[in-house]
C-alpha cells in the first residue's frame, strides 16, 4: 500500500478503535526465591532434582475462555529449593511464559501437582494448542497427589482438598489471611481491569504456600505408600 | 374485443448485429397497425439459454377459445390479449422451449436408506447435475451448483452430507443461509429428509433468536448447524473453543444463495470464511464447501474468491422444464385530466391481470418491488371485486405475502399457497429465493426488478411443474423499463450480472485480522489463508496498538471482543412490533430502518388492504401503536439529503474543476410526508415529522465545477447543467464501481449546486472514493467513452439515465424531465477533460421522461431503502453505544 492510503487506513482504524479495554497489562515482576527457610530441612534432602512442582492460577476454569495468569513452579537446585512465579497479563505474555515453561520442563522427569491431571495439565495443553505451541510435559511423567490422597483417604476424610491434606498430613493450619483459591480468577480479572497490584498479593502468597506444601505432601504420601 | 378473433403473428428475422437503435425503431414502429413482427436471432445465456425466438405481435386477434378446462397458456394469453391488453400493449413475446429431463446415468455411491427414501419420494432417477454434484462432493471436491430455480439444488448438498453422516458418526456440517427466514424454511426441509430416511441426527438453527439452552445443546451435540454468516462471525468463530467437537470434525460447509454474498457484505463474508478455514485447520479438519447460486454470470469465479479455494462448477441443468412464454407488457399512454399524456402504472395492469389469470385457473405469483406496492395491489384487487360474486370469489383466492407479517401468518400463507388453496399471491422479493411454494403456472413481475439475476429468479418461480407457464413483465415508467420495451432482445439475450467481491480491501481485511487474532494468534504461516500481506498488515496494526507481536505470533494488544466492532452488513436485525390499539393485538413487525422511514406519527400503515394510522412510536421499546381508520389516502415520506465536508485529505485542480478528497457527513432527513389519495397522485395534504436525521460519516471524492463552467452552461437553459452533472456523477460512480470491483450499491453520488460528490456507502469510508480521486482523469475518459459509444439518441439507462433505481425524490423527477441528458453530459465531460468545447445538439428525439405513476410510488424504493438502512443502522449503533 502507498503511504497516503496507509495513513487513511490508520485513521479509519483509529476511529473504529474501542475506547474501553485499551489498558496495557500491568507489569508484575517474576518472583524468584530460595525457600529453604520455610521448609523442614529433611524435605530438601528427600526431594530429588528431577522433580518439579507446579501450580497454576488462571482467570477461569475453561481454557478456551481463560488465561494462565500465573505459573508457579518449585524445584531443587543443588541443596536448596527454588520457587518461581511467572505472571501473564495478556495472551502475548502468556505465550512467552508458556514457551519458557516448555523449555523448563524439559529439564525434569516428573511434574508434581495437586489435581494436575484434571486441571493444570489439560489447561496448559489446551492453552499451548491455542498458542500453536507443541505439547507440554510430554517427556514429564505427571504425579498428581490428589490421586494418591483420594486413593488412601477418601473414606477417612470429609474431603480431599489440598488444605485438608495439609492439616491432616503436615499439621499445617491455614493462615487466616489466606484467600481461597476460587477467588483468584476474580482478582486477576480485577488487576487486568486496572486494580492496583495489591489485589493479587494474597493470590501470589497462596500460590507459594500451595507449592511449598506440595513438597511436604509428596514426602508424606511417599511414606504412606511405602508402608502400605 | 371479441375473443374469437384470430391472431396472426408474422415473423421477420433480424441479424444479431442489428444495433440497439435499429431495434428501438423497430419496436417503436409497432404502434402502427401492421402485420409485421420480429423474431430476433439473439444468442442467449443462462436461464434464457433455451431461448428460441422473440416474437413480436401486434395484432390482438386470439385463436378461437377451446373449451378445455386445463389452463393452456397460449389460449390464456390470447384471452388476456382480448380482454385486458389494449392494442399494442403486449410488446414482445418470447418463448423458452421446453427441455426434457437429463437423467443421471450413474447412481452416486449413496447409502441404501437414502436411495430408498429418494425413490419412495419420487425423487428418482436423479438429474444429471444432481448426480454430478453428489459424486464430486463425496470425492471431496468443492462445488458450486448454479442451475436454475427449482432444479433440485438443495438435494445436491443435503444428500451427500447425510450420506457422510451415516457413514461417519463423528461428522459435522455447517449450513449458512443469508437470512433467518431462509434457514427456518430450509431446516424444515432438512428435518423432513432426515426423518424420512429415519436417521437420528441432532440439527438446529443457531442464530440470534436461539434460546441459550438450545445454544448449549447445539454446541455440545449438534451435528448439523444452520446459521448465517453474521452469527458465524460474531459468535461461533470467536468462541470456537466451545465448539471443539464441531470444528475438529467439520466435514462440510454449505453456503446457500451465494449470489447474495456480493459487494461489501460479500467481501466481509469472504474474510469470515477464511477465518473459519483457519480454525478448522487448527482443529484438524478441512471441510468441503458446497455452494448453491442463482444464475449469475460468474458462479465459479465468485465462489473461488469467496472461499479462497478452487471449486468445480456444476452449471449444466438436468431438470426438465416446461415451455415458458415470457411476455413484455407496456401499459398504455393515457390522457390525463390536466391534458398531459403519460403511461399507466404497471400495478394498475397487475390489478386486472392477476385476478384474470387466477380466474382461468392459473396459480400465479405477482412480484412487486416494495411492501407498500404489495399492499396496494391487493387492496385494489379487493376493491375492484366488490359487487360481483364471481370476482369476489376470485379475489378471495388471492393473498399478500411480504416481510413484516408475523411468522405464523407467513407460515399459514405459505402452506395455503403450497396446498393450492390460494390461487394467487402478491409478494415482494421475499418469495424470490429459497422458499418452496410448489408448482406455479404464472408469474407477473410488476416493474423491472433491478437486475437480470433477480428477474430470472422471479420468472423461475413459475413453471415448476412440467406444464407450460406464462411470465409477464409489466414495464414501469422507469427509463430502464422502457429501454427493455424498446429492446426486448437485450433482455432475453442478456446474461445475468457478475457477482463481485473484493478479497483484499485493506479496510475489511484489517478489521478481520483483529477478529482473527482474538480467535487464534496470527503467524506468517497464515498467509495462505489471511492473504500475502498478512505480515505487513499486522505490523501496521501493531503500530496502531491493536496487535502485539510475541514469538513470531500476533496477539490482541488489549482486552476486547473485536467481532462486536465489525458488522458484516448494516441492515438491522431488530424489529419494531406493530400493535393495533383497540383490540390490542400485534399485527406485524417491521425492521428498524424500514420502520424509521415509513412509520412516523401520522403515517398510514397498510396491512392486508386495511389502513391504519400510526398514533405513537415508542423507540425505546420498539413498539408502533396504530389505530384502524378508513382513510382515502396513504402517506409518502419526503426526504432531503445534505453532504457536509469535514476534514480535507487531498486536493488538486483539474481542467474545469477542483477535486477534493475529504471526510464528509451525509445527512438524510425525513422532513415530512404528503398525503396521497388512493388511485391518484393527488396530494391532499402534508404532515410534519420530527425525526432525527440519519447520518453517515464517510469519505467523498468531490468535484467542484469552476465558475466559468457554470456560467457557460447557462447558455443552454435551465436543467442543462444539473442534468449534465447527474449524468457525469452516475456514470462516474458506475465505472468507479467497475474499477474498484465493488457493487455499485456500495457507492452513492450527490449533486448539489456546483458540487458533485461520489462517496462510499460505508461508515468511515472503504477506499472506493479514494480510488476515484486517484483515477479521476482516467475515469472521466471512461465516462466519455461510455456516452459516445452508447447507441441511444438522447440518453438511456445504459448511459446517463438512472438505471435500476426508481425516481426517489421530487428533484430527481425534475431532472428526469430534462430532454437531452446525453448531450448535456457530453458537454460537461469535454469541459472536465480539457477538450475543446462540445456543441450540444438540443433538438431531436427526447430521452424517455419519467411520468407520474398511476398506482402510487412506493414509500421508498428498494435501493433507497437499502441505502437509508445502512446509514440508520450505523446511526442507531452509535446512539446506543
Amino acid at each position: 500500500m502507498k503511504g497516503d492510503q496507509l495513513s487513511r487506513l490508520r485513521r479509519s482504524l483509529r476511529k473504529n478503535a474501542p475506547q474501553e479495554g485499551s489498558r496495557l497489562p500491568t507489569r508484575v515482576p517474576d518472583y524468584d526465591a530460595i525457600v529453604d527457610h520455610q521448609v523442614d530441612p529433611q524435605w530438601i534432602e528427600q526431594t530429588s532434582e528431577d522433580v518439579i512442582f507446579l501450580d497454576l492460577e488462571t482467570t477461569g476454569l475453561r481454557p478456551e475462555r481463560s488465561l494462565t495468569s500465573l505459573i508457579g513452579i518449585l524445584y531443587r537446585q543443588q541443596d536448596s529449593l527454588r520457587l518461581e512465579q511467572w505472571y501473564s497479563g495478556d495472551v502475548a505474555d502468556e505465550r512467552r511464559q508458556l514457551e519458557r515453561l516448555q523449555r523448563f520442563l524439559g529439564r525434569f522427569d516428573r511434574v508434581v501437582t495437586y489435581n494436575g491431571n484434571r486441571f493444570d495439565l489439560p489447561f496448559l495443553r489446551s492453552r499451548c494448542h491455542w498458542h500453536r505451541l507443541g505439547g507440554i510435559s510430554a517427556a514429564c511423567v505427571s504425579s498428581d497427589l490428589l490421586v494418591d490422597v483420594r486413593r488412601r483417604y477418601r473414606k477417612e476424610w470429609p474431603n480431599c482438598r489440598q488444605t485438608t491434606a495439609e492439616q491432616r498430613l503436615l499439621g499445617l493450619p491455614r493462615c487466616t489471611t489466606d484467600v481461597p483459591g476460587s477467588e483468584a480468577p476474580k482478582r486477576f480479572q480485577d488487576l487486568r481491569g486496572g486494580a492496583p497490584l495489591s489485589v493479587i498479593e494474597p493470590v501470589l502468597l497462596h500460590n507459594r504456600r500451595d507449592l511449598i506444601s506440595l513438597v511436604g505432601l509428596r514426602i508424606e504420601l511417599l511414606k504412606v505408600t511405602i508402608k502400605a | 374485443m371479441d375473443s374469437s378473433a384470430e391472431s396472426r403473428p408474422i415473423r421477420a428475422t433480424h441479424r444479431t448485429s442489428s444495433t440497439g437503435r435499429g431495434a428501438a425503431l423497430e419496436a417503436a414502429s409497432l404502434e402502427a397497425p401492421s402485420l409485421e413482427a420480429a423474431s430476433l436471432d439473439v444468442p442467449s445465456l443462462g436461464e434464457a439459454a433455451a431461448l428460441s425466438e422473440v416474437v413480436v405481435r401486434r395484432e390482438k386477434t386470439p385463436p378461437p377459445a377451446r373449451s378445455s378446462r386445463a389452463p393452456d397458456p397460449t389460449e390464456i394469453l390470447a384471452g388476456i390479449r382480448s380482454r385486458i391488453a389494449d392494442g399494442e400493449e403486449l410488446v414482445a413475446l418470447h418463448t423458452i422451449e421446453a427441455r426434457a429431463a437429463k437423467e443421471a446415468t450413474e447412481v452416486p455411491p449413496l447409502d441404501s436408506r437414502l436411495l430408498d427414501h429418494l425413490q419412495s419420494k419420487g425423487i428418482w432417477p436423479l438429474y444429471s447435475h444432481q448426480a454430478e454434484a453428489m459424486n464430486a462432493v463425496l470425492e471431496g471436491e468443492n462445488i458450486v451448483v448454479a442451475s436454475s430455480t427449482a432444479s433440485g439444488k438443495t438435494l445436491c448438498s443435503t444428500v451427500p452430507v447425510l450420506d457422510t453422516m451415516m457413514k461417519d458418526p463423528a461428522a459435522h456440517a455447517l449450513f449458512l443461509y443469508p437470512t433467518k427466514a431462509l434457514s427456518q424454511d430450509q431446516h424444515r426441509h432438512l428435518r423432513e429428509l432426515i426423518d424420512g430416511v429415519g436417521l437420528s441426527l441432532e440439527t438446529g438453527i443457531y442464530d440470534g433468536d436461539t434460546e441459550p439452552e438450545m445454544r448449549r445443546r447445539l454446541r455440545r451435540s449438534g451435528r448439523i448447524i444452520l446459521s448465517n454468516p453474521d452469527m458465524l462471525h460474531a459468535s461461533i468463530l470467536p468462541n470456537h473453543g466451545g465448539w471443539a467437537a464441531f470444528f475438529s470434525n467439520l466435514r462440510y460447509v454449505v453456503i446457500d444463495e451465494v449470489h447474495t454474498l456480493r459487494g461489501i457484505f460479500g467481501s466481509h463474508v469472504s474474510s469470515v470464511i477464511r477465518r473459519l478455514r483457519r480454525i478448522c485447520r487448527h482443529m484438524g479438519s478441512d471441510p468441503v464447501f458446497i455452494a448453491a447460486s442463482a444464475t449469475i454470470a460468474n458462479p465459479g469465479e465468485h465462489v473461488e474468491r469467496l472461499i479462497g479455494q478452487p471449486v468445480r462448477i456444476i452449471e449444466e441443468d438436468g431438470a426438465p422444464r416446461g415451455r415458458k412464454h415470457v411476455a413484455l407488457w407496456n401499459p398504455p399512454l393515457v390522457q390525463r385530466p390536466d391534458g398531459t399524456r403519460s403511461r399507466r402504472g404497471p400495478a394498475s395492469v397487475a390489478v386486472r391481470l392477476l385476478p384474470e389469470l387466477v380466474r382461468r385457473g392459473m396459480r400465479t405469483i405477482c412480484f412487486s418491488r416494495t411492501r407498500n406496492g404489495v399492499e396496494l395491489i391487493l387492496r385494489y384487487i379487493r376493491e375492484r371485486a366488490r359487487g360481483s360474486v364471481d370476482r369476489q370469489r376470485v379475489a378471495d383466492q388471492i393473498d399478500a405475502y411480504r416481510g413484516g407479517y408475523l411468522p405464523s401468518e407467513r407460515r399459514r400463507i405459505e402452506s395455503k399457497l403450497f396446498g393450492g388453496e390460494l390461487g394467487g399471491v402478491v409478494t415482494t422479493n421475499a418469495l424470490e429465493v429459497g422458499i418452496d411454494v410448489g408448482g406455479l403456472d404464472g408469474c407477473i413481475v410488476v416493474g423491472w426488478p433491478g437486475s437480470v439475476c433477480s428477474f430470472l429468479q422471479q420468472a423461475g418461480r413459475a413453471g415448476r411443474s412440467l406444464g407450460e407457464s406464462l411470465v409477464f413483465l409489466i414495464a414501469g415508467q422507469d427509463p430502464i423499463d422502457q429501454w427493455f420495451i424498446r429492446h426486448p432482445e437485450t433482455l432475453f439475450g442478456s446474461s445475468p450480472e457478475n457477482a463481485v467481491i473484493e478479497t483484499d480491501n485493506p479496510y475489511i481485511t484489517a478489521r478481520h485480522l483483529i477478529c482473527a487474532a482474538y480467535e487464534l494468534p496470527i503467524s506468517s504461516a497464515d498467509a495462505d489463508l489471511l492473504g500475502e500481506q498478512v505480515e505487513g498488515m499486522c505490523t501496521v496494526l501493531q503500530e496502531e496498538n491493536r496487535l502485539r507481536e510475541e514469538g513470531g505470533h500476533w496477539y490482541l494488544s488489549r482486552e476486547e471482543y473485536p467481532a462486536a466492532q465489525v458488522r458484516l452488513r448494516t441492515a438491522s436485525e431488530e424489529n419494531f412490533t406493530i400493535l393495533e390499539i383497540g383490540p390490542d393485538r400485534i399485527i406485524g413487525e417491521l425492521d428498524y430502518v424500514a420502520a424509521m422511514v415509513s412509520l412516523y406519527e401520522g403515517a398510514i400503515y397498510i396491512h392486508r388492504t386495511e389502513t391504519f394510522v400510526v398514533e405513537q412510536m415508542d423507540h425505546v421499546n420498539c413498539l408502533v401503536k396504530i389505530r384502524r381508520t378508513d382513510t382515502g389516502y396513504y402517506t409518502q415520506a419526503l426526504t432531503q439529503k445534505r453532504v457536509t465536508v469535514g476534514e480535507e485529505w487531498a486536493t488538486r485542480s483539474s481542467p474545469g474543476a477542483t477535486l477534493r478528497l475529504a471526510e464528509v457527513e451525509v445527512r438524510t432527513r425525513i422532513t415530512g410526508f404528503k398525503k396521497v389519495r388512493f388511485h391518484t397522485v393527488e396530494n391532499i395534504g402534508y404532515g410534519e415529522v420530527d425525526l432525527p436525521p440519519l447520518e453517515l460519516d464517510t469519505v467523498s471524492h468531490e468535484i467542484r465545477l469552476e465558475r466559468q463552467t457554470v456560467l457557460s452552461s447557462e447558455n443552454f437553459g435551465s436543467g442543462f447543467l444539473r442534468s449534465a452533472m447527474h449524468g457525469v456523477a452516475r456514470l462516474f460512480r458506475d465505472l468507479l464501481a467497475l474499477r474498484a470491483m465493488c457493487d455499485p450499491n456500495d457507492l452513492d453520488h450527490h449533486v448539489d449546486g456546483d458540487l458533485i460528490h461520489i462517496y462510499d456507502l460505508y461508515p468511515g469510508g472503504i477506499g472506493y472514493s479514494e480510488l476515484g480521486h486517484e483515477k479521476h482523469d482516467q475515469l472521466l475518459e471512461d465516462v466519455l467513452e461510455a456516452v459516445v459509444e452508447c447507441d441511444c439518441a438522447a440518453g438511456c439507462p445504459a448511459c446517463v439515465l438512472p438505471g435500476s433505481s426508481r425516481v426517489a425524490s421530487v428533484l430527481d423527477q425534475e431532472l428526469m424531465e430534462y430532454p437531452y441528458p446525453k448531450e448535456a453530459t457530453r458537454w460537461l465531460i469535454h469541459r472536465l477533460t480539457g477538450r475543446d468545447e462540445y456543441v450540444p445538439d438540443l433538438t431531436g428525439v427526447a430521452a424517455p421522461a419519467a411520468t407520474h405513476p398511476e398506482v402510487p410510488c412506493p414509500i421508498l424504493d428498494e435501493r433507497t431503502e437499502r441505502k437509508v438502512r445502512k446509514v440508520a443502522r450505523w446511526n442507531s449503533r452509535r446512539g446506543r453505544s
